[in-house]
């Protein structure tokens, strides 16, 4: 019942094998440690629930700017590690800070992401993060629309369309996932009776 | 002489009578701490106590963050056993399950409400007034967390996927030979 632990160069461990996590004690401490870590940035203030500040928010901003401005000038690896950084800013935010804040950022991040792995062809990057996407942010057409782009790329046809179809059913107005399969049906359309 | 045998009688009975009572209550009692509980051990908890006792000491930072986490669990218990809880009557009126899972049940409810107040009571040491908001910080860190499990859900992802697309392509090409 009673838990074993230490504290070691400021963090805590297990006392047996001084682990953060240890399968053996089976016991984990690195919550702890990167809530204490995130405390610590604070001064061991912890904002109001529902406060948030401004300098991460800024960070991740101005990060963003800098993938957006890499991808219109089609450098498209420079933007994948402009948004990374961005991504894993966003997720690193202490846990207190509001969800809906975090989920925002992340959806238009991975959203970019899967743009610019799509103008790279990396097919399975761009599929992951636009499900990222669907999950963060489901009524988002342009999730759906990336998904379609990676399972196109992925050789994944029938998927790709029925991605589309759900796209458009969120947001029955979109310009470009209406181009996009009337295209597709088209192509592979073709392509299943030949 | 009659008489001092009878007040012996009756004080023997009395006592005689104390102690089997004495004996049925304390079983009665065990017999409830005994009843399992409704959560496995509170891990969270236990830290937080650990961590308390600690020496050398553990900084204020620490102990606020393991007790964050011990709320997290709290709440955590607190939404799981609202859910329950709805299943569970209804399942115990239509005589589905015994009464003793109930008196489980409301047992386990009760731990958790001292438990809360225990929480509360130990935040404010800590600052002022943290008592009051220290439940609100916790939910929202409980539905956080789900947020960041995406992080690795991803990396996971990207790796199965990537293997799986391989095999597709390598049977596409396959077939085209």
């Amino acid at each position: 019942m009673s838990v074993d632990l230490q504290i070691l160069n400021e963090k805590v461990v297990c006392a047996q094998h001084k682990n953060e996590v240890c399968p053996e004690c089976n016991q984990s401490f690195v919550e702890i440690n990167d809530l204490t870590r995130h405390l610590k940035a604070t001064n061991g203030v912890i904002p109001p629930p529902g406060a948030v500040l401004p300098l991460r928010s800024q960070q991740i901003a101005k990060m963003r700017e800098d993938g957006n401005t890499h991808f219109r000038a089609q450098r498209h690896q420079e933007a994948i590690t402009a948004y990374t950084n961005a991504i894993n800013i966003a997720f690193d935010r202490p846990l207190w800070e509001p969800t809906g804040l975090a989920r925002e950022e992340l959806a238009v991040l991975l959203c970019n992401r899967s743009a610019a792995y799509i103008a790279r062809k990396e097919w399975v990057n761009a599929y992951v993060d636009a499900e990222g996407v669907i999950e963060l942010k489901r009524p988002w057409s342009k999730g759906h629309f990336r998904l379609g782009r990676a399972l196109f790329g992925m050789g994944r046809h029938e998927e790709g369309i029925e991605a589309l179809k759900l796209g458009l059913m969120f947001d029955p107005e979109s310009a470009e996932i209406q181009k996009a399969l009337k295209e597709a049906e088209e192509t592979y359309g073709l392509e299943e009776d030949a | 002489m009659g008489s001092v045998l009878l007040a012996i009688t009756y004080i023997g009975g009395w006592i005689l009578s104390m102690r089997i009572f004495g004996y049925f209550w304390k079983n009665r009692k065990l017999a409830i701490n005994d009843a399992e509980p409704w959560f496995p051990e509170h891990v969270a908890r236990n830290q937080y106590i650990a961590l308390l006792q600690a020496e050398p000491e553990a900084s204020d930072n620490q102990l606020m963050a393991a007790l964050l986490r011990r709320a997290m669990e709290d709440v955590v218990r607190v939404l799981s056993m609202r859910e329950d809880k709805q299943v569970l009557a209804n399942l115990v009126k239509q005589g589905t399950l015994g009464d003793d899972i109930w008196t489980q049940f409301t047992l386990s409810e009760k731990e958790l409400e001292a438990e809360i107040m225990a929480v509360i009571e130990e935040a404010n040491t800590f600052k002022e007034g943290w008592g009051q908001t220290i439940l609100q910080t916790a939910s929202e860190m409980v539905m956080h967390e789900k947020t960041k499990q995406l992080q690795k859900e991803l990396a996971v992802r990207k790796e199965e996927e990537g293997r799986k697309q391989a095999l597709r392509e390598e049977k596409a090409s396959a077939k085209a030979n």
